[in-house]
């Protein structure tokens, strides 16, 4: 950790700005901003999978097939791309051999009880091009991103004023919330009017 | 509705109000990601209750449900 004066010291903001950390508030500061790392870096992952998802070039005149399944009703399914690997469950772009719609699934693990109960895939996004079905996956990605790092923020605030109470616990908080915002937040905004008015058959099971 | 309006005592050790279970537990017993677990509360498929920190915990007994196969 870098020292000011001996004291350990975390800048922020334009020097003299008075954001800085310093002292008990960058240990705090430190000591919470770790405890969360891991679940910040699981959510970062995502957000670069996202990103990356904005920047494919998705009309292609003859995509490949990468694997198939069978859906639950006999369907034959064709996998065309692993869109997002979260910590237990996939995220496939399909069509059905027979048909001509795009579909975004969710493929949970085999065994987990979940799965057992309602099957092993879940249709997240529907409909018949396939650079908005992608879109409107990666638009509700998102929002569920911005999401989960509100419940991250909660945490961090209880653990600053349980733990820390006397190291100016407002502005250590407000450190860590631009933190993890910076971890969970768009490189470049996606275009809302792409993603609205599609055929969506959500929760659907395949 | 909040967890007064409903009547839910925390659990001492875990702070997570009886009858509920922390986002971390959801997933856990489902065999899921928290991710997952956010999107089912986003999709309406959970509902959201906070905890006395701010935090989201969800219902103990939705979250059996869903490891129920759902009715046709």
């Amino acid at each position: 950790m870098l020292k000011k004066d001996g004291k350990p010291w975390i800048p922020r903001g334009p020097r003299g700005s008075g954001f800085d950390l310093v002292g008990d508030e960058a240990l705090a500061y430190r000591a919470v901003s770790d405890s969360l790392d891991r679940d910040l870096r699981s959510l970062e992952k995502i957000k670069e999978q996202l990103n990356a998802l904005e920047q494919v070039r998705w009309e292609r005149p003859n995509p490949r097939v990468q694997e198939t399944f069978r859906a639950s009703d006999g369907a034959t399914w064709d996998v065309y791309a692993h869109l997002v690997k979260l910590p237990k469950s996939r995220i496939l772009l399909c069509r059905p051999r027979d048909g001509s719609h795009w579909s975004v699934i969710q493929e949970f693990e085999e065994g987990s009880a979940y799965a057992s109960a309602h099957g092993r895939r879940e249709v997240l996004t529907q409909g018949h091009n396939v650079r908005e079905v992608v879109m409107d996956y990666v638009a509700q990605a998102n929002h569920t991103l911005r999401f989960s790092e509100r419940n991250l923020v909660a945490n961090a605030q209880k653990m600053v004023w349980q733990q820390f109470p006397e190291h100016n616990p407002g502005k250590v908080v407000e450190a860590l919330m631009e933190h993890c915002d910076k971890a969970v937040t768009h490189k470049r905004l996606i275009g809302e009017s792409e993603v609205q008015n599609i055929g969506q058959s959500r929760g659907m099971r395949v | 509705m909040d967890m007064e309006e409903i009547g839910i005592s925390p659990n001492v050790e875990t702070g997570v109000p009886s009858g509920h279970l922390s986002v971390e537990a959801a997933a856990r017993r489902l065999g899921l990601d928290t991710f997952t677990i956010y999107s089912f509360i986003q999709r309406d498929r959970l509902s959201p209750f906070f905890d006395d920190d701010g935090e989201y915990v969800v219902s103990e007994r939705e979250v059996a449900a869903l490891a129920q196969p759902r009715k046709e």
